[in-house]
């Protein structure tokens, strides 16, 4: 009977350690875990740092993360959100860090970048791989931006309902829901 | 720009408006890119030393310095002992008295048959603790 007990906190205690081993680990290993395949051993170039360019247009941007891989920059975005999906504004968000990282650092940048979706519950990362746009694409957009703003062009509407609901401007929008 | 021009216009003519929901939301993004960016500070270190400081004497000695236990053991330490002070510990003990027992080991053939089934079953006892520890 003593045998019994004894043997059963040592599993007991046993199981602790390694959930406690377990826990540790999650703390720092995070970092490593949710990379793709390819990045897991690369090391990181850039993290949390503005680039500018004025070439072809004047063009800020802050990137997340830069990884070096075999002679180029992969770029990777945070973006904390329930739903695991990379947005078409994630797309245009890393191609005009490409742009900036590109000409300030005259490195050449992958087209291919990530989306990193954090989950705000459950914390866990899922990295979406996604094809960035080229530099005329985000200059044509820089550009009707600009006409945009200087009355020059009228800007569309978005065809997203949701987005619609929680516009902070429905008071102002003649499109508003 | 993309998501809805309209918006970008009433920004840049009327100044920046959030909602409540958009502020609890940017201020979790920063939250997380903070995080994230801390993440990254120590990231290439442990990289480093992943690649930088691949020597374990005995197993070295033992196995050769590319065998799959080798590596198994190296991984151990950079998994799991690292993340305690304990495990730290026991990384400075075991490179402080390693090197004295590696070449006693190189020196006496017989006694790497000894420390080889012993220090596969180290390799084993590591591999499940490494496995259990992914789970739970």
């Amino acid at each position: 009977m003593n045998t019994v007990i004894i043997l059963g906190l040592t599993l007991v205690a046993l199981l602790v350690g390694i959930r406690r081993l377990a826990r540790r680990r999650r703390g720092p290993d995070r970092e490593f875990d949710w990379r793709p395949a390819e990045l897991r051993r690369a090391p990181i170039a850039f993290s949390e740092r503005t680039f500018r360019t004025t070439v072809p247009f004047n063009l800020t941007a802050r990137l997340d993360r830069a990884f070096s891989l075999a002679g180029e920059l992969v770029l990777v975005e945070l973006k904390t959100r329930h739903r695991n999906n990379a947005y078409l504004s994630d797309i245009v968000e890393l191609s005009g860090q490409r742009v900036a990282l590109q000409r300030e650092t005259g490195r050449p940048v992958r087209r291919t970048g990530y989306v990193a979706v954090e989950s705000p519950e459950a914390g866990n990362r899922k990295v979406i791989p996604v094809s960035l746009w080229s530099e005329e694409s985000i200059h044509a957009l820089a550009k009707r931006r600009q006409a945009i703003l200087t009355d020059a062009r009228i800007p569309r509407a978005t065809s997203s309902c949701g987005l619609c609901v929680k516009c902070p401007y429905q008071d102002v929008c003649s499109e508003s829901l | 720009m993309v998501v809805c021009e309209r918006r970008v216009y009433f920004e840049h003519k009327y100044g920046r408006r959030t909602t409540p929901a958009q502020r609890a939301e940017q201020a979790r993004g920063i939250r997380a890119h903070a995080a994230f960016h801390r993440e990254s500070m120590g990231a290439n270190d442990r990289r480093a030393s992943l690649e930088s400081k691949p020597w374990c004497f005995i197993a070295t000695a033992v196995f050769g310095a590319d065998a799959p236990e080798t590596v198994g053991l190296r991984h151990f330490r950079d998994r799991v002992l690292r993340r305690s002070r304990a495990g730290c510990m026991a990384i400075a003990t075991y490179y402080r008295w390693s090197p004295a027992v590696a070449l006693y080991i190189h020196k006496h053939p017989a006694v790497r048959l000894v420390i080889a089934a012993a220090l596969s079953c180290l390799v084993q006892a590591g591999r499940l603790i490494s496995k259990v520890s992914r789970r739970i």
